[in-house]
């Protein structure tokens, strides 16, 4: 039986191979359409017909499926390209925070646990990183620092965290304080200071309430550049996780991934931030859940940080 | 200079074109001299062409005696011929810095 399928194997495989090589240009051709059929309309025809053109010129034929599949999926980018529509991937700061919450039956402890961002820096692309780590007894400082290279010139960034904390038996508290400072280009300094301040009841069962205060203070040289302060408020009940992240006057600032994972429980969502706040349902209740929020500065609030004026005005 | 995102794959794209700046250049010619695929390098032309750097242009042939469909030719503008050349020479000085810009976390302290 063995050698009846070798046989039938070497007589097919020559046949089908060949079979697979000559639809290769009609699918090649089928795709590239469709791939042109992704852009806005007025744009079709055109790249259609230039798509075309690459493709009659390219030697081989399953060089022409592979070009047609990466237009195919890049095809999303070129219609955002020629519409104008910024692209979130585009933004001019991408940051990830980290944070675990444990549980014990005696006391809520509140930690900290590091997170580190990556991104190599080139041109406008931005990366940073921290670690922090923060619990009742052990509390930790600590400096990153993030270096910017546009056509602009270099920046140099010291970011600077500083974590306390202070038991309460009804209420606890876990502070931080964020410094921020940058010289731009030798001609321009910027400072912020932000205070965070968390509040978690003790009491099992008890509808956990999470809170934080951020004030944030930009300067230029001295002078204040307040106009887009930035406030966070985050309250758990239990199950339901409330997040808010905007602008004092209400400016969208960009995009929130949530990642929550809770025993085998993995779950993430992508929010776009519209409004002032969004809800998020977790899982299960929280013994020990990790969440890890991120967030993308659309490169016009990164702008008009920069310049001074606020992202409401950049925007119109 | 008209706003564009400048990645190193942009900068391949205008190395090339700044190489001769005033010959017309389509697609594939273009892939080949900087080695993208043609689903990196398209969406580059896109945005540089909407920002004002390149002007294309149909071909000037009949598709069907050539037997084939019209390429698309792309050059630098005059503006952008000038910034292609800033960026090129921003990105050579910018992109040398090459130290570690994560130094390891300071040494933790207890406040309060």
């Amino acid at each position: 039986m063995r050698w009846i399928a070798g046989l039938l194997t070497l007589i097919a495989l020559p046949t089908l191979r060949s079979e697979i090589v000559e639809w290769c240009p009609r699918l090649a051709t089928r795709i590239l359409r469709a791939a042109a059929r992704r852009l806005p309309d007025g744009f079709q025809e055109r790249y259609e017909e230039e798509w075309l053109a690459h493709l009659a010129e390219l030697p081989g034929r399953l060089g022409g499926v592979a070009l047609a599949l990466s237009l195919y999926v890049r095809a999303p980018r070129i219609s955002r390209v020629i519409t104008g529509v910024a692209l979130l991937s585009e933004t001019g700061m991408i940051g990830q925070l980290g944070y675990l919450w444990k549980r014990s039956v005696t006391r809520f402890r509140y930690r900290l646990a590091g997170r580190i961002g990556k991104i190599a820096i080139a041109q406008r692309d931005l990366s940073f990183s921290f670690v922090a780590a923060s619990d009742w007894q052990r509390l930790t400082y600590h400096a990153s620092r993030v270096i910017v290279a546009n056509r602009d010139g270099v920046s140099d960034y010291t970011i600077r965290y500083t974590w306390y904390g202070r038991a309460n038996p009804a209420l606890r508290v876990v502070g931080s304080e964020h410094k921020l400072s940058s010289v731009e280009s030798g001609h321009s300094e910027y400072q912020t200071v932000a205070r965070v301040v968390l509040g978690c009841p003790l009491r099992r069962g008890a509808a956990t309430k999470v809170g934080y205060e951020t004030e944030a203070e930009h300067t230029q040289a001295g002078e204040p550049i307040t106009q887009p302060v930035i406030y966070h408020n985050v309250h758990t009940l239990q199950r339901e996780l409330t997040l808010g992240i905007a602008y004092a006057d209400g400016t969208p600032i960009g995009r929130v991934v949530c990642q929550e994972s809770c025993g085998s429980v993995r779950r993430s969502a992508t929010i776009n931030v519209t409004e002032s706040e969004f809800s998020w349902k977790m899982a299960r209740p929280i013994p020990t859940a990790r969440y890890s929020l991120m967030w993308e500065w659309p490169a016009s609030a990164m702008e008009a940080w920069q310049s001074g004026r606020s992202a409401y005005d950049a925007d119109s | 200079m008209a706003d564009v995102r400048i990645s190193l794959q942009t900068l391949r794209v205008l190395s090339a074109l700044l190489q001769s700046p005033l010959d017309k250049r389509y697609g594939l010619e273009l892939s080949r001299a900087t080695g993208l695929a043609a689903g990196t390098l398209y969406p580059i032309l896109a945005r540089l062409e909407r920002a004002g750097w390149l002007m294309s242009e149909w071909e000037e042939s009949d598709p069907k005696a050539d037997g084939r469909p019209r390429r698309r030719y792309y050059r630098l503008s005059e503006d952008g011929a000038e910034w292609a050349r800033d960026a090129l020479i921003d990105a050579a000085r910018t992109l040398t810095f090459t130290t570690d810009p994560w130094p390891k976390p300071a040494a933790g302290g207890v406040v309060g």
